[in-house]
């Protein structure tokens, strides 16, 4: 039926900006129109991602494929324990959030004790961005980077944090090493390095700020 | 005359106020309220001009009322020609005049019984009308229910069990008349839904899981992921299953010989039997017209026995004119064709 426009959507791998119609991705994540609807009304599916267009079958709108494949499913895997309106909340970068203290987040068993003295930040009171640079050093040492390598990458999330629109929706930071230099970088779609670059680790930004906003929210509750 | 009591805006006549934060603002004459206003009420029933933004727990509106900006309502009731230029977002909101909203509206309950024009979005959980409606961007809930009542259009519909009906019906009352003429129609160019049924709707692409096509409908494409019920008469140009498996047939419905004409109902009966129906109104309109021929009766006695002649005339009429209007609903009832009747009385 629709097999030219699938074939179109999905033959082309992972190249960055392509798009999926409504209708493949209700196909492909199984959520109803109902769902779908409803959640594009609570802001969690962004107005911003659709391009109307027509096409042979009429009017389609279209959506940025990653970027919705994603976070579709984590509507889904948090729809269970959060309400909608929680959801949006757990989904969004909030900068204007209120700012911590150090001894506050000390408290919070969400951020490991090393990774507070790594943070470039000395000041004593931290901010969302700080926090979840904290989040970032914490997976990047558990992966067993070198100190210097953890503050190469919270150097870059610290000053790309504005490109974290969407809730850094299909974004990632990568962490590579060539002949003892480190590269790190934020990008969407895929990252490719020459040969001599291996890479060390790579962290998925929206589920970094999703961890981070939880783990908030169990510290706001507790 | 103007007065600032407790904080409180009272105008009655013709007046300017400026803006603040209130506790009750009324105004009843030709009232203008400058700046943004937050009220606990507000209540306008002349024709006002508010020039801020407004934010209110209830806003009532009877006049002709126009906001310059936007509105934020835990409930609006709108029952005059309101205009809202700006975006409205309300918890209730109820349009039974006719209403026009510049921007978009985002509700949790709509209610639309006059006529609403929204330039952008209507978002909501559950949005009914039985009015005329003219939307220009998405109309997006999870439960739509129209009743169409003359030409409708809205851009795209989107939500859970949208449903399209092309009678008017009235719910109040034990018994009800209504007119189904087949007048209603809605020009859209999507309509999504999970469970979809359309009557006298043109649309480009219907898009739902379980679908039904009915009457009077025209519609380019329909895509269905689980069934497609279409009635003999509409028009479906192509459809297309989207689902997983063989596709289920296709259910084509007789259409259900619905009468053009008036529509009895006695409490949720429906009265299909034309003679049951005659009984029905002859029973109960004469009620309605014996009052009003008792009344001309009545004066026209009076004034009988002093003018003399045109006494007598008034006589003639209260007992004429109830005769030919119960006539004429018989008529009608019994689905005569009243138009094409007097064209042949007139050759």
């Amino acid at each position: 039926m629709d097999e030219v426009a699938d074939t179109s959507q999905s033959g082309s791998g992972e190249r960055d900006g392509e798009e999926i119609s409504k209708k493949d991705l209700l196909r492909e994540t199984g959520i109803s129109y109902g769902q779908f609807y409803r959640w594009k009304r609570m802001g969690l599916i962004p107005e911003a991602w659709f391009r109307r267009r027509s096409t042979f079958t009429g009017q389609e709108s279209f959506l940025p494929r990653r970027k919705a494949l994603e976070r579709i499913e984590r509507i889904q895997g948090l729809k269970d324990r959060l309400s909608l309106d929680e959801i949006a909340d757990t989904l969004s970068p909030d900068a204007a959030r209120r700012s911590y203290s150090l001894a506050e987040v000390r408290e919070m068993r969400a951020f490991d004790p090393r990774a507070i003295a790594l943070l470039p930040n000395t000041s004593d009171t931290l901010r969302y961005l700080d926090l979840l640079g904290l989040m970032l050093i914490g997976r990047l040492l558990a992966e067993g980077l070198s100190e210097d390598q953890i503050r190469s990458a919270c150097r870059t999330l610290l000053h790309r944090f504005d490109e974290l629109d969407d809730g850094g929706a299909g974004k990632s930071l990568i962490v590579g090493a060539n002949d003892g230099v480190t590269i790190s970088a934020l990008y969407t779609g895929a990252c490719l390095f020459d040969s001599d670059t291996t890479v060390l680790a790579t962290v998925n930004l929206s589920k970094l700020i999703e961890d981070l906003n939880l783990a908030l929210r169990d510290a706001e509750a507790a | 005359m103007e007065t600032h009591d407790l904080g409180s805006i009272k105008i009655s006549g013709s007046g300017t106020a400026s803006g603040g934060v209130y506790d009750e603002i009324s105004i009843s004459g030709s009232g203008k309220v400058t700046g943004d206003v937050e009220a606990k009420q507000i209540g306008v029933s002349g024709s006002a001009r508010l020039e801020g933004n407004v934010k209110t727990g209830v806003m009532r509106g009877s006049g002709s009322f126009e906001i310059a900006r936007d509105l934020e309502a835990t409930e609006c009731k709108c029952s005059g020609s309101g205009r809202i230029k700006g975006n409205v977002k309300a918890d209730v909101l109820k349009v039974s005049g006719s209403t026009e909203i510049g921007g978009s509206a985002k509700v949790r309950e709509a209610h639309i019984s006059g006529s609403a024009t929204v330039g952008g979005d209507v978002e909501g959980e559950c949005f009914r009308s039985s009015g005329r409606l003219k939307i220009g961007g998405l109309l997006s809930a999870d439960k739509i229910e129209i009743s169409l009542c003359g030409h409708s259009q809205i851009r795209e519909i989107g939500g859970e069990t949208i449903t399209v009906r092309a009678r008017q019906t009235t719910d109040d009352g034990w018994i009800g008349f209504s007119w189904s003429g087949g007048s209603g129609s809605l020009e859209v160019e999507s309509v999504e839904g999970d469970d979809v049924c359309l009557e006298a709707t043109t649309a480009k692409v219907v898009r739902g899981q379980r679908v039904k096509i009915g009457q009077g409908c025209h519609i380019g494409r329909v895509e269905y992921g689980e069934s497609l019920e279409t009635d003999e008469s509409a028009q479906v140009d192509e459809t297309s299953f989207t689902g997983e498996g063989t596709p289920p047939a296709v259910t084509i419905v007789k259409s259900e010989n619905r009468p053009r004409g008036w529509q009895v109902r006695m409490g949720d009966h429906e009265l299909h039997n034309p003679v049951l129906k005659a009984l029905v109104v002859v029973l109960t309109v004469p009620v309605v017209f014996a009052v009003i021929a008792f009344v001309l009766l009545a004066v026209g006695a009076v004034v009988s026995l002093t003018l003399g002649g045109v006494g007598l005339l008034l006589v003639v009429l209260a007992l004429g004119l109830p005769l030919l209007i119960v006539a004429a609903v018989v008529l009608k009832v019994l689905s005569i064709p009243f138009r094409g009747f007097s064209r042949r009385l007139r050759r």
